[in-house]
């Protein structure tokens, strides 16, 4: 049921060296008590990427980030991060990543500073001197207790720590939630001249707006299963929205063929609103053909679209076949 | 949230928080009740048994004591009293000697001439002798000016009470050694008359020396009937042993009432409280031991014992238990234990008894020139054989070769285990108690 | 431009630490709460014992000072591992701590040595206080393993007190690292923590006879250390499995059903509804622990089917001797029921969420309560019911003879509920409140019964004081729930343990101050005459009194002739008032005091009265000079007692004159009155007035020596009315007492002096020394003081003073005195 996607399905990126991917996951599943978060998903995400792993609330993101970072064992399947398997050495692992959850858990009674030392005996010398640039960045004063911050100072702190140390692959759960848009959108640039050096970002996020801004790759998990998976500008052509309109609302029309596959279909009225990936023009001109279609309208699909999309659940069963 | 229908869930919620304080709350309830309902009991039975005046009477006590005395004999028994004191305490050497004496049973005169001093006692004490001649003392009579209901230890000043019957002792000894009957037979009388109750003192007895100056033959056959006719007349044991329990209830009317303690002999700092269904309690048990009958028999201290014995072994479980303060069990026992008493008053019947046979065997000897060979024989001089009974109804030890005869105040040779040699099967420290003394008479 | 260089310089100078020294920082920083904790409370244990043990000496309700310091350390070991671990994961500070590149072998090694140094400081802080106040007891050996002689508060040895608390810190990690829920670590602590002596106590019930304390030691020592073998290497793997990824949950679907399909509909989806506004919170404060309620209601259980067996048995040895440590069960869960009502779900944070829907505080509360309180009543019924069956007699069980009745139980329950409810809105963190609250309630209960016992506090304020904390906690029920609450509960804390503390002392004082002392201007009248009195020194001299029989316990040789002792001593005993007052006769001139003593008043008083009888009885010349000796002799002795200073030597003076008065009235005929004996006596009997002087001189000199240099003993008459005083109060109440003496004395006195009968003093008096009686039917009461006072006077003891003063006696003209 898993299909792996081919690897020469997207042109590789400019400075992409075909390294060794950052991230390896082989069918991982996971089921708990009530529900079942993950269901067999493959991922592979290249060095020095921004990998946005976009996704509703329980969509089993977090499940998903608990896994890579060794905090939680699958019920099958395996994965590799920076080519360690978090189960069997959680600490090599955790040694190369900066991890930012999205409730960041921090002794209160410490104070910035103290928590910047204490962290930083753990790391090489450069990473106080980061902490401090970027505390003094986000203008936090250094001996204000943790337990004192707002919401967003706590969350500028947690980052700050994750990324004083300059790790290879960044995992970041919900990172800006709380964040002003000012903060916001500096992290956000930060973020791009990470990947720029070489450096992955693994976002897990459901704000589009700022995804579609920062990601190279996206990959929509709903329902515990990889709905899309691919770089974000190829997949934006690709996916194109189809306005058809009928003389006769009764009418049926029929899918376009093979290689276009239909996301979503939905109809109000003599309209009927499709999303079709793979679309070719002379599929459109097809549809225009057919009898009883008064007009066809198409226009390329904004990611919130694609999104929305591929998380409603009226998809047809057809469509989890098909990636 | 609008307060719409209340659901089922509703409902037990508010039955889980409400029904356990509310059946706390009813239980104390009750248990108030059942404290109100008990204390009110109290007073009834109280009333059965005492005039109502009585126990209203500040002191209950010394308003029944009061009226039961007169004031002028108490004027000279306090005069007599402390001169009586102060001339025995004189002459206590006098007294150890001659107490030693009568256990050894044999008289010591040949080598001890003791006359010289007992005659110089009885010559000092003879004007003391005459007060109580001339006030023909009786018990009722006499009112210690005591201080009742005071709980001060100290306030008693009762005088020492030892001194009249030790002069009295003196003096039948005096008579018996001159073998002046009437002054012997005189002493006995007023001795009698003090009414001592049974008590296990050996200096308030003169009963022991009665029987001994029976054994030597110097009284007449008129003089023993009269002797009988006294033991006859002492004062009931049954009486007696219902008076101690009525004056120790008596005392208690406060704590009974109001749960106040009545002085112990140390006062308890803590707090206590009393259920009225244990005063209620303790005066049933009180009325339990006063309904015992046949006091100075065996079969009467077996009866107190086991009536001690359930009591020990139950509780009351009365509700209103629970709202004393601080535990269940609150001892308190004032007065004597029961059996005890029933000890010596089993003691002081057998001495009775055992005065009236040596009387009869004596008679038996003026009558018929000889010793009866056994007692059976004494129903010639109208001794019922059930009178010649010591406590366990066996008939007294007696040996007679018609010249001499021995007369034991119990069948078998009795001996105590506690560090005497032998021991008999009746229950260790019961009958041995009231036998300590085993005297046996030598009639020549 | 200088903050900057200021945040650099502080940040930088502390970079170069090594990550260990700031982990043992960070680990140290987390214990500092339950040290501080722990050394305030065994201070504050060591004070109250003290003042225990100083206030009432009869009633030792002490802890041995050792056993306290003792259980220190253990209650440390108790609280690290919860404290360093189970905070930890429960506030999910862990899985951050466990991102950074530490290995959690690393880490869990830390935690643990951290927790040893400090049991280790703990110890030396312990045996220090213990070496430093010599605390334990000198004749046994503490330090040699089995080497327990004699009985002492403390059965086991130090080194085995160690290795169980050593035993103790691993198990407490071991739960911590194992056990997710903290409470439910905590609960499962305790049968581990109890399990070398539980398997000790096993091996005696098998070995079926009672074991010598030295071989319990060696037994307890065995089964710790092999406790310590087992444990350190699973708290070890306990703690690798939760740093490392959590497992996955086991249980698989039955069948692969679609998320949405009506198969999953389980009952728990339905929304419970509710009508009323508190149903569903009290619903909600029994479902968010239904665990550990359920675990509390397990242990009230526990400890009370022991309670049962215990009354049913009378003998403990083997493991019914561990039955009693299961009764400590009961309180401890009525006190985390205490616990649980702010913590859990009524933890602040969690009350937040009803303060944002707009619950009143009021109802919070109510809510919060309601549970604990229902258990509680539940719990305390079942007692009062199983209590009417049972049997409260020490020859069935001296257990159930000592049962405290079910309205003593419920006062200590509301203490120890109010006390820790308010500790859990107190404290923030579980553990620390879990140690805090039951040595809390453990000192409150102590001192109320001390109170109540001691000082006379009234139930009324008992029931106050327990209800104080539950008043605390409801006036900051609103600050609380919007956890605000931080400085101001430090004040309402501080006004509840005043309250507590202080109402007690309020009404002793109170008490205490009800007994008016003497006022200053008699005070200071009193002490001038006693400057002029000072100084005439009289000679004192002392009455021989023959006649007493000798102590018989002493002088009892069974051996001994009796008879040769009779003849020889029998002279001895007897009395002649001439010789007894030779002395006082011959430096007559000098005024000399003379001292006897009631017992040997006695003596004089018999042979005196025997004397008269006898000269009633025979009228004869040797029968009056005979009397008229002892009428001679005892007008030497009278004035000689009358200056004594003592007021035993006044009664005694009092008694005499009665004597003398009386032998004059009756027994003196006409004709015999100007015989020179008679004579003496006459002038002898003294007046009112020089009665009364006398009688003032002797208060005045007894006050001045008792309140000046403390010579007790002159007014050493035992004042009954101290033992009807609260114990603890005697002390202070003594010196009031003694002065309402002298003030009602000195009122006697006027009033014997004036012949007046006002009734004030002698009411006074009569409380002073005969409390608790009858005034009527006592010797200050109207009726014995109208009858002749030679009939009714005390001879042989002073049981009060006073009896006789203002008496007919007094005042009788004595009609044959001739001269002036």
């Amino acid at each position: 049921m898993s299909s792996q996607a081919p690897v020469a399905d997207h042109l590789p990126e400019p400075n992409e060296t075909t390294m060794e991917p950052v991230i390896t996951t082989d069918a991982l599943t996971m089921h708990f008590r009530r529900c079942d978060a993950l269901m067999g998903v493959s991922l592979e995400i290249q060095p020095g990427t921004v990998f946005a792993l976009l996704g509703e609330n329980g969509a089993g993101k977090t499940t998903m980030i608990r896994i890579l970072t060794g905090f939680q064992k699958p019920t099958s399947g395996s994965c590799t991060v920076c080519g360690v398997n978090p189960l069997r050495d959680p600490q090599g692992v955790r040694r190369q990543i900066g991890y930012v959850s999205d409730a960041p858990a921090l002794y209160d009674w410490m104070t910035v500073a103290q928590i910047g030392g204490f962290t930083a005996s753990f790391y090489d010398d450069s990473f106080l001197p980061n902490y401090e640039a970027s505390i003094r960045r986000y203008d936090i004063r250094p001996e204000q207790k943790i337990r004192h911050l707002s919401k967003g100072q706590r969350a500028k702190v947690a980052l700050s720590l994750a990324l004083a140390h300059d790790p290879s692959l960044l995992i970041l759960d919900e990172p800006t939630s709380g964040l002003d848009p000012k903060v916001r959108r500096n992290f956000l640039e930060s973020m791009i001249d990470r990947a720029a050096t070489g450096r992955t970002v693994f976002l897990s996020s459901h704000q589009i707006s700022e995804v579609e801004r920062v990601a190279d790759t996206i990959a929509i998990l709903h329902h515990g299963r990889i709905r899309l998976h691919g770089p974000l500008a190829e997949l934006r052509e690709s996916i194109h929205e189809v306005v058809i309109d009928v003389d006769d609302p009764l009418r049926s029309i029929a899918p376009p063929p093979e290689p276009a596959e239909v996301l979503t279909e939905e109809t109000s009225g003599r309209s009927r609103q499709l999303f079709v990936r793979h679309l070719s023009p002379e599929m459109i001109h097809a549809l225009r053909e057919t009898p009883g279609v008064t007009e066809v309208r198409t226009r390329i699909a904004t990611l919130e679209e694609i999104f929305v999309a591929c998380t409603s659940h009226r998809t047809a069963p057809a469509m989890t076949a098909a990636i | 949230m609008s307060a719409s229908r209340k659901t089922f869930r509703d409902r037990t919620m508010i039955a889980v928080a409400m029904t356990p304080p509310i059946a706390l709350l009813l239980f104390c309830v009750s248990a108030a009740a059942t404290w109100k309902a008990e204390s009110a009991k109290i007073r009834p039975m109280l009333e059965q048994s005492f005039p109502p005046e009585l126990i209203d009477s500040p002191v209950a006590q010394a308003a029944d004591y009061a009226d039961r005395t007169s004031r002028e004999h108490t004027h000279s028994s306090r005069e007599l009293a402390s001169a009586v004191n102060a001339i025995n305490e004189q002459y206590h050497l006098l007294f150890e000697v001659l107490d030693e004496q009568d256990d050894l049973f044999e008289n010591l005169d040949e080598e001890h001439p003791l006359d010289t001093y007992l005659d110089d006692y009885l010559a000092e004490a003879a004007p003391l002798l005459e007060i109580i001649k001339q006030l023909n003392l009786n018990e009722a009579s006499i009112w210690y000016a005591n201080e009742f209901g005071n709980p001060n230890s100290y306030s008693s000043g009762l005088i020492n009470f030892r001194g009249l019957p030790e002069l009295l002792r003196m003096e039948f000894r005096g008579a018996v050694r001159d073998q002046q009957t009437d002054r012997a037979m005189e002493a006995f009388r007023l001795f009698q008359g003090l009414g001592i109750g049974p008590t296990d003192q050996v200096s308030l007895r003169l009963l022991p020396l009665v029987t001994q100056s029976i054994a030597t033959g110097i009284w007449s056959e008129s003089e023993l009937d009269e002797i009988v006719q006294l033991v006859k007349a002492s004062p009931d044991l049954n009486q007696a042993w219902q008076s101690s329990i009525r004056s120790t209830t008596l005392a208690q009317a406060p704590w009974l009432l109001r749960g106040e303690v009545v002085e112990t002999w140390r006062r308890d700092p803590t707090p206590k409280t009393f259920a009225p269904s244990l005063r209620l309690q303790w005066l049933q048990r009180q009325q339990a031991f006063s309904r015992v009958g046949g006091i100075g028999t065996f079969d009467a201290i077996k009866r107190v014992m086991k009536l001690q014995e359930t009591f020990r072994r139950e509780s009351g479980s009365g509700l209103d238990l629970a709202l004393q303060i601080p535990t269940y069990k609150q001892s308190y026992s004032p007065g004597q234990s029961k059996d005890y008493l029933a000890t010596v008053y089993t003691r002081v019947a057998n001495e009775r008894r055992h005065a009236r046979t040596a009387a009869a065997v004596a008679k038996y000897k003026l009558k018929f020139g000889q010793y009866p060979v056994t007692l059976d024989d004494l129903i010639k001089v109208n001794l019922p054989a059930s009178a010649a009974l010591d406590p366990l109804g066996v008939p007294f030890h007696f040996e007679s070769d018609g010249e001499t005869c021995e007369l034991g105040n119990a069948a078998i040779w009795f001996t105590d285990s506690r560090g005497y040699s032998g021991s008999f099967e009746t229950r260790e420290g019961t009958l041995s108690a009231i036998l300590k003394q085993f005297v046996v008479l030598q009639f020549r | 431009m200088s903050t900057e260089a200021t945040l650099t310089a502080l940040t930088t100078t502390r970079h170069e630490a090594s990550s260990t020294a700031w982990f043992w920082w960070k680990e140290t920083r987390q214990l500092a709460p339950l040290v501080a904790l722990l050394a305030i409370v065994s201070l504050l244990i060591v004070v109250i014992n003290a003042v225990l043990g100083a206030a009432m000496g009869w009633l030792r309700l002490q802890l041995p000072h050792e056993v306290t310091m003792l259980v220190f350390p253990g209650l440390f070991a108790t609280g690290a591992g919860p404290l360093l671990v189970g905070q930890e994961r429960s506030q999910r500070t862990i899985d951050w701590l466990a991102l950074l590149p530490v290995s959690s072998k690393r880490i869990a090694s830390t935690k643990l040595l951290v927790g040893m140094i400090g049991l280790a400081v703990m110890w030396v802080f312990a045996l220090l206080v213990i070496l430093v106040f010599e605390l334990g007891q000198r004749d046994t050996s503490h330090w040699t393993i089995g080497g327990q002689t004699g009985y002492s508060g403390n059965p086991f040895s130090y080194p085995v007190w160690i290795s169980h608390s050593l035993f103790v810190l691993l198990a407490g990690f071991y739960v911590a690292w194992r056990i997710k829920n903290q409470f439910y670590s905590l609960i499962a602590l305790i049968p581990l923590a109890f399990s070398p002596l539980i398997a000790t106590s096993l091996v005696s019930e098998f070995a079926n006879r009672p074991m010598a304390a030295g071989q319990l030691d060696w037994i307890n020592l065995g089964f710790t250390l092999l406790g310590i073998v087992i444990v350190t290497p699973i708290t070890y793997r306990a703690a690798i499995r939760t740093l490392g990824a959590a497992e996955a949950p086991s249980v698989k679907p039955l069948l692969d059903v679609s998320p949405h399909s009506p198969a999953r509909e389980t009952n728990d989806a339905i929304a419970p509804t509710f009508g009323t506004q508190t149903a569903p919170i009290i619903w909600q404060s029994i479902h968010s622990a239904k665990g550990m309620l359920a675990i509390l209601i397990g242990m009230l259980l526990i400890s009370f089917l022991a309670a049962v067996q215990l009354a049913a048995v009378d003998r403990y040895r083997g493991i019914i001797g561990l039955l009693p440590w299961l009764l400590l069960l009961a309180p401890l869960a009525v006190c985390w029921l205490g616990i649980s009502v702010f913590k859990h779900d009524g933890a602040s944070e969690r009350v937040r969420f009803l303060a944002d829907l707009g619950v009143s505080p009021g109802k919070t509360y109510f809510a919060l309560h309601v549970v604990p309180i229902a258990i509680l009543c539940c719990s305390l019924l079942v007692y009062g019911l199983w209590n009417l069956t049972v049997i409260h007699r020490d020859s069935v069980s001296s257990f159930a003879a000592g049962l405290p009745t079910l309205v003593t139980i419920s006062m200590f329950v509301v203490w120890i509920y109010s006390i820790s409810q308010w500790v859990s809105q107190f404290v923030r963190t579980l553990i620390l409140s879990v140690i805090l609250a039951p040595i809390l309630a453990l000192i409150t209960a102590g001192w109320l019964v001390f109170a109540y016992v001691s000082l006379g506090f009234p139930i009324y304020g008992l029931i106050l004081c327990g209800l104080a904390p539950m008043v605390a906690t409801f006036v900051m029920m609103r600050r609380y729930m919007d956890t605000g609450d931080r400085p101001l509960t430090f004040v309402v804390g501080g006004g509840v343990a005043g309250l507590i503390v202080l109402l007690p002392i309020g009404f002793a004082t109170a008490h205490v101050l009800s007994v008016p002392t003497m006022d200053p201007t008699l005070r200071a009248e009193l002490l001038g005459e006693a400057q002029r009195d000072s100084g005439r020194n009289a000679r004192y001299v002392v009455v021989p009194v023959t006649g007493f029989a000798d102590d018989f316990a002493f002088r009892h040789d069974p051996l001994g002739d009796k008879m040769k002792d009779l003849q020889d001593h029998l002279g001895q005993y007897k009395l002649d008032p001439q010789k007894s007052v030779a002395s006082l006769k011959s430096n007559a001139g000098a005024d000399v005091v003379a001292h006897i003593g009631p017992w040997e008043y006695t003596r004089w008083h018999g042979n005196m009265m025997r004397a008269r009888i006898q000269w009633r009885q025979q009228q004869d010349d040797p029968a009056w000079s005979e009397m008229a000796q002892w009428l001679d002799a005892s007008a030497t002795l009278l004035p000689a007692v009358r200056r004594s200073t003592l007021l035993s030597g006044q009664e005694i003076a009092d008694r005499l004159e009665v004597l003398m008065i009386d032998t004059l009235q009756t027994d003196v005929p006409a004709e015999r009155a100007d015989e020179p004996a008679v004579q003496a006596a006459t002038q002898a009997i003294g007046t009112p007035a020089g009665r009364a002087a006398a009688r003032r001189r002797a208060v005045v000199v007894t006050w001045q020596h008792n309140f000046q240099d403390d010579r007790g003993r002159y007014l050493n008459h035992h004042l009954t009315v101290l033992e009807h005083q609260p114990p603890g109060l005697v002390g202070w109440m003594q010196p009031r007492f003694y002065d309402s003496l002298v003030t009602a004395m000195l009122e006697g006195i006027d009033a014997a002096a004036n012949r007046s009968d006002d009734i004030g003093w002698r009411w006074e008096l009569h409380q002073l020394h005969q409390t608790g009686g009858e005034f009527q039917t006592s010797r200050y009461g109207d009726n014995l003081r109208s009858l002749p006072a030679i009939e009714t006077m005390t001879v042989d003891r002073v049981n009060g003073y006073g009896q006789l003063w203002g008496r007919d006696w007094e005042y009788v003209e004595l009609k044959i005195r001739t001269q002036p």
